[in-house]
């Protein structure tokens, strides 16, 4: 058993772990953060997506022990580690409906994070192409593409006056 | 039926509510990460299982030894087949309405012998799944090996190996049905089209797993059961084989990452937690992984092949449908011949067909059960005959969308009564195509596909008119069986609405809600009907225990049904509401009038005599002096809302009955083009037009329409579930079972028509799986146009690269043969 120490949505964590487990169950399991889900365990899905000091990684495939140190931000950490993006992202896809189950949108959201903070104005193909690797079987891709080009066109306005969740 | 209290809430075209674009309530907690799926809830003390599953497709279990394993750390329980089978009697499938029942027991576990590779065989209960894994590598099972029976034609082959011992030649049913003049239509055909066609199997893959929790009490007797059913049916079911009262069963529902019919009926996890529960005294849980969910979830689509004919006149009318069908089931059967029953609804499709006849067979064989996925079977159904379209068209050397326009049912002619005796109950299929065909701009694409044919490129434009029937009633489920003891023919749902001390409305669905957007849907009918705000209606789920009669969201049935059961139990809140209002405004409570606007009762031609819905709920809940006689207190009303119109089978087999006639339509026309160095297809443009009559939610319609439509492309394309000959799944993960991503589907533009239907509350549709049944069709329409110049004939799914560059070699080893025999 390895004791392991990191931040997960900006609080400090420490948790005691076989080498095996992966770095979702460790932040399910042993953290008790379920804003993060498990879709298939080989790294395609997606669903797992989090942030690992701001870059997406596949949290099935990492092990716990490997975040030792390392800052975890999983979509309920969204909002306090990018205040501009966020919320804007969250909100833009409730509005323009880029979710059905919600299960896939956690890895979603962060994924699109990542997109904007390289690509502030992406067009439909730069979307697709870095979404690809978020699997979603509802809503067949298109009002999550909506969502995301929404957020970007939110944040290119400077949107300062948006409206927090109902 | 479709009643209105005249002077109350009018239905009329333009709503407050319905129809308008809003954000979902559901929405608030994914974004925020703040979803509870079933992996999510954890009960103090909760164990979790691992199984052991056999390797084989067909073996018999001679011993196992759990010894090891038993001792190992962590390691609360380990439970066989066999022990299994004294705690608990076989799943409760619909093969139970067939009379007498069909001799295909489903045990949670395998316990003599394991009939599919996958099957369950041993079950371990420890604290962690790793460690359950660990205990389960360590137990030991001998099999003997016996033989295969790895399709249907194996099945069917004389001597075969049985799968079931009492089901002789691994039939499970077989059927014949003439509905109208088959045999004179097809005699005095001008022609008769022939194909013969297969339907792989394929599956939902929600991302989100089967699982269930397990909380067995002996000192109350209760089974507390957490699943993300998408239905409490199965839960009603479980103490019949339990050997426990059915009223002690307690199934809670949580949000669910999607079904698509997977998680309608899951017997046997949610046994072996019960049984481990009870011999642990701890809640058990258990969920599939991937591999599990794919291989041994229960959860296959139709697998299937039609030898199909249309008998057609020389004018290009289709006279008649006939076809032989088999299917194949799997090692159980589940949910019966539903898969071949419901797609009947439609069975002659949007076309004025007036003879159909069919030959159903279906057979066991040693792969995973067969269940439901998102069609019930309709997918295939609609490939059939829309395969049978196109080829009417070629044959005869028609236009496919001309053919088709000339064969459509008339507007004026609903409600229209199909050969089988259901009825569809309206449409207007003419304008759809024509809309379909405006949207796509046909005339252009077919510039661009001459020009593209000129450059060798290969392009083509495919179609489908397809029915989208919706909300079966219960002789679905045993109208192919002649007889059935209970012929059980309700499919209610059930909804209660409250007003509180201070006005504010709660509605408990009594099903779950599969992760569209239901709890939305409910409270905006409820905004609608008392004309409040629909995001201060809070909306929960009843529990399995409480709840009424209900059949949740499957079949397309769910708007339907809670427009009405909300509609119902409004109307009773308003009718509770308007006594009291009468003696608040000491009135006569005839001389009330309504006003949805304001939430309030007023006085007829005074509108400035009126109490506020929140007065009037004061008073109820706290003036128990001052009710009229025979009023309680409180203001809440239970309304099971039944199938809006449905008639019984004849016993003979002569008439179907009304069962599925709420019937929506669409139009899809794909753009493709195929590589034919590399097989792959691309879209160039998707356009659709469908009808689900009046439309509640239209973002919500909108996203299941193009989701459904990319699981089509799917199904066309990408999907297949292949057990080759030693009954061993190829596609064991999404690494080999290839779902659509972003980059594999259409930009998808939809067209829009709303032809309400006559029966139901508003004159709603279903919607939820129309896109997936009619999209496959479409997508291979276009492949086959674009390699016309082959001649190449595709008849069956997936059409992947590697078949296409086989069909083309073909054809080019053809073209090269033809050359050298003129010769």
């Amino acid at each position: 058993m390895k004791m392991v120490t990191l931040t997960v949505d900006g609080q400090t964590e420490t948790i005691v772990v076989e080498d095996r487990t992966t770095l979702v169950d460790g932040l399910r399991d042993h953290i008790g953060c379920t804003s993060v889900n498990v879709g298939c365990e080989q790294g395609i899905c997606g669903a797992c997506t989090v942030l690992l000091d701001e870059v997406p990684v596949r949290s099935c495939l990492m092990l716990a022990v490997q975040a030792e140190g390392r800052q975890v931000t999983t979509v309920a950490g969204l909002r306090t580690l990018d205040p501009e993006r966020g919320p804007i992202l969250q909100e833009s896809f409730r509005e323009a409906h880029g979710l059905q189950c919600g299960f896939c949108t956690p890895g979603m959201l962060l994924t699109a994070r990542s997109l904007l903070c390289q690509t502030a104005e992406p067009d439909d193909d730069t979307i697709r192409d870095a979404l690809h690797g978020n699997l979603c079987r509802c809503t067949g891709y298109e009002q999550i593409i909506e969502s995301v080009q929404l957020a970007a066109e939110r944040l290119a306005d400077g949107a300062g006056a948006h409206r927090h969740g109902d | 039926m479709a009643t209105e209290s005249v002077g109350e809430v009018s239905a009329t075209e333009s709503y407050r509510h319905l129809g308008k674009s809003r954000v979902t309530q559901e929405s608030k907690r994914f974004v925020q990460g703040r979803g509870r799926y079933l992996a999510d809830l954890r009960l103090p003390g909760m164990l979790h299982v691992a199984m052991v599953r056999s390797p084989h497709a067909h073996a018999r279990i001679i011993e196992i030894d759990t010894t090891e394993a038993s001792g190992m750390p962590g390691v609360h329980a380990v439970l066989t087949g066999k022990q299994a089978a004294e705690l608990s009697g076989p799943a409760f499938t619909l093969a139970a309405f067939h009379d007498p029942p069909l001799p295909v027991p489903m045990r949670a576990l395998a316990c003599d012998r394991a009939r599919f590779a996958g099957e369950g065989v041993v079950a371990v209960a420890a604290t962690s799944r790793s460690l359950a894994e660990d205990a389960a590598a360590k137990i030991t099972v001998q099999y003997e090996l016996l033989p295969t029976i790895s399709n249907s034609t194996e099945a069917l082959a004389p001597g075969a190996t049985l799968v079931h011992d009492d089901l002789p030649n691994n039939i499970l049913l077989t059927r014949h049905y003439d509905f109208g003049p088959v045999d004179e239509v097809f005699a005095q055909a001008d022609r008769i089209v022939r194909r013969r066609l297969s339907w792989s199997r394929q599956t939902g893959a929600a991302l989100d797993t089967f699982g269930c929790i397990a909380q067995w009490d002996d000192d109350d007797g209760d089974l507390t059961v957490w699943s993300n059913h998408q239905s409490h049916a199965l839960l009603w079911t479980l103490g019949s084989s339990l050997g426990i009262p059915p009223q002690r069963v307690r199934g809670i529902a949580c949000d669910i990452g999607g079904s698509f019919g997977a998680k309608f009926w899951q017997p046997r996890p949610v046994l072996v937690c019960a049984m481990l529960s009870r011999l642990t005294g701890r809640p058990v849980r258990f969920i599939e992984d991937r591999v599990e969910s794919l291989v041994s979830g229960d959860n296959h689509g139709e697998d299937r092949t039609y030898d199909a004919e249309l008998a057609v006149a020389a004018d290009g009318t289709f006279l008649g449908l006939r076809f032989d069908v088999v299917e194949d089931y799997g090692s159980a059967f589940l949910l019966g011949a539903i898969n071949n029953a419901e797609p009947l609804a439609q069975g002659t499709g949007p076309y004025d067909i007036k003879a159909l006849g069919f030959t159903f067979t279906g057979v066991v064989t040693n792969k995973t059960p067969q269940a439901a996925y998102r069609g019930f079977g309709g997918a295939a159904m609609n490939f059939l005959l829309e395969r049978l379209a196109d080829a009417a068209a070629s044959e005869l050397g028609r236009d496919r969308f001309e053919l088709r326009r000339q064969n459509l049912i008339p507007e004026d002619a609903f409600p229209y009564r199909t050969p089988l005796g259901n009825e569809y109950d309206s449409g207007r299929y003419e304008m759809a195509l024509d809309q379909a065909l405006e949207l796509v701009d046909l005339a252009t694409w077919r510039r661009r596909q001459q020009e593209a044919r000129e450059q060798g490129r290969a392009i083509g434009i495919g179609i489908a008119t397809c029915q989208e029937r919706s909300v079966q009633a219960g002789s679905a489920l045993w109208v192919m069986f002649d007889q059935s003891p209970h012929r059980s023919i309700s499919s209610a749902e059930s909804v209660t609405a409250r007003i509180d001390t201070h006005g504010q409305v709660r509605v408990a669905l009594h099903s779950p809600s599969l992760g569209t957007p239901l709890q939305t849907v409910a409270a905006t009918i409820m905004a609608e009907e008392l004309g409040v705000d629909p995001n201060a209606v809070a909306v929960s789920i009843l529990d399995s225990q409480i709840a009424g009669p209900g059949l949740g969201p499957t079949a397309s049935r769910m708007t339907v049904m809670l427009a009405g059961a909300v509609q119902g139990a409004a109307e009773e809140l308003r009718e509770q509401m308007r006594r009291v209002a009468a003696e608040m405004l000491e009135a006569s409570p005839a001389d009330l009038k309504w006003d949805a606007g304001n939430s309030r009762f007023e006085l007829r031609g005074v509108p400035e005599r009126h109490v506020t819905m929140a007065a009037i709920a004061h008073r109820a809940h706290t003036a128990s002096l001052e009710l009229p006689a025979g009023q309680q207190t409180g203001l809440e009303a239970t309304f099971s809302y039944d199938h809006p119109f449905s008639t019984r089978p004849e016993p003979d087999g002569s008439s179907w009955g009304v069962f599925c006639p709420i019937t929506g339509h669409s139009v899809h026309i794909p753009v493709v083009e195929v590589d034919v160095e590399t097989g792959e297809v691309t879209f160039l443009d998707y356009a659709v037009v469908h009808d689900c009559g009046t439309v509640v939610n239209p973002d919500g319609v909108r996203g299941q329409v193009i989701g459904g439509i990319v699981q089509g492309v799917g199904s066309a394309l990408s999907e297949e579930l292949d057990f080759g000959k030693d009954g061993h799944l190829r596609q064991r993960d999404f690494r080999s079972y290839f779902v659509p991503t972003t980059l594999d589907v259409p930009r998808i533009r939809m067209g829009h028509l709303e032809t309400p239907s006559p029966y139901t509350r508003y004159g709603v549709k279903g919607i939820g799986e129309g896109g997936r049944m009619a999209a496959p069709a479409a997508v291979v329409s276009a492949i086959e146009d674009a390699l016309s110049p082959w001649s190449i004939r595709l008849d069956s799914v997936p059409v992947t690269p590697e078949r296409i560059l086989d069909l083309l070699a073909d054809a080019q080893t053809a073209e090269t043969t033809l050359i050298h025999t003129d010769q």
